[in-house]
């Protein structure tokens, strides 16, 4: 079992030292938040694993409030960003501009009376 | 070889393979050219890994209290992980993230320009 743990442990901290990579050198920061996520996956996966060396179930609300804290500050940073470009982003190129309908802001009532 | 070692076993085999597909997914994030496609990476620790890592936590601690926990944060990320790629996605079309050469088929792009033909009354 100390093996098993020992080598899961090695390949996570693998994957953590790529996502870091990824984390610096994403061209975008979509892909800073995509990396962001993933760590904090491989960051989950490392405490589950010490919860299993020690056989204890203390890390549990941990493990638990690491999820919902991820999903959260990703949601958040990726409506941010997302509102942002909508408005001020260069003109169009192959993929087209963001149609009239269906935008964040409420426009109906302002433009068309 | 009793049933308890039995478990112990299947919960190592389940965390090794856990730790492996976090390894695959953060390869792939490093490799793949693409947001979305890296998105596609991103998703298979987030999802499978994670599911292997708490069932085998789960057959290693084997008291109810731990799966009821672990069964929980599994549900939650499942029903999580889809809405945050979902948001990443988007916000990569919009932001002309996307390589348009890369892809088989552009659906949102046709229905973007007909909600700009016919704009609703």
């Amino acid at each position: 079992m100390t093996i098993v743990l020992a080598v899961a442990l090695a390949m996570l901290g693998a994957a953590a030292a790529l996502v870091l990579v990824r984390l610096f050198a994403g061209p975008s920061n979509l892909d800073r938040i995509v990396a962001a996520e993933v760590l904090l996956v491989v960051v989950i996966a490392g405490v589950a694993l010490e919860s299993a060396r020690q056989r204890t179930t203390t890390y549990l609300p941990l493990l638990m409030i690491l999820g919902l804290v991820g999903f959260v500050g990703g949601v958040a940073v990726t409506r941010f960003l997302s509102r942002d470009s909508d408005q001020s982003d260069g003109p169009a190129s192959e993929v087209p501009q963001r149609a009239e309908r269906g935008n964040d802001v409420p426009t109906e009532g302002r433009e068309r009376p | 070889m009793t049933w308890w070692s039995l478990l112990d076993g299947a919960g190592a085999v389940c965390l090794l393979l856990g730790a492996f597909l976090c390894l695959a997914g953060a390869v792939g994030l490093v490799r793949f050219p693409d947001t979305l496609s890296r998105l596609h990476a991103a998703t298979k620790p987030q999802t499978l890994g994670l599911i292997l890592i708490l069932a085998g936590l789960a057959l290693t601690l084997r008291t109810w209290a731990a799966v009821t926990t672990l069964v929980l944060l599994a549900a939650t990320q499942f029903f999580t992980s889809p809405v945050s790629a979902h948001l990443v996605g988007r916000a990569a079309y919009r932001n002309r993230r996307v390589d348009a050469d890369t892809l088989e088929v552009d659906e949102l792009s046709d229905a973007l320009q007909r909600s700009r033909a016919d704009p609703p009354s």
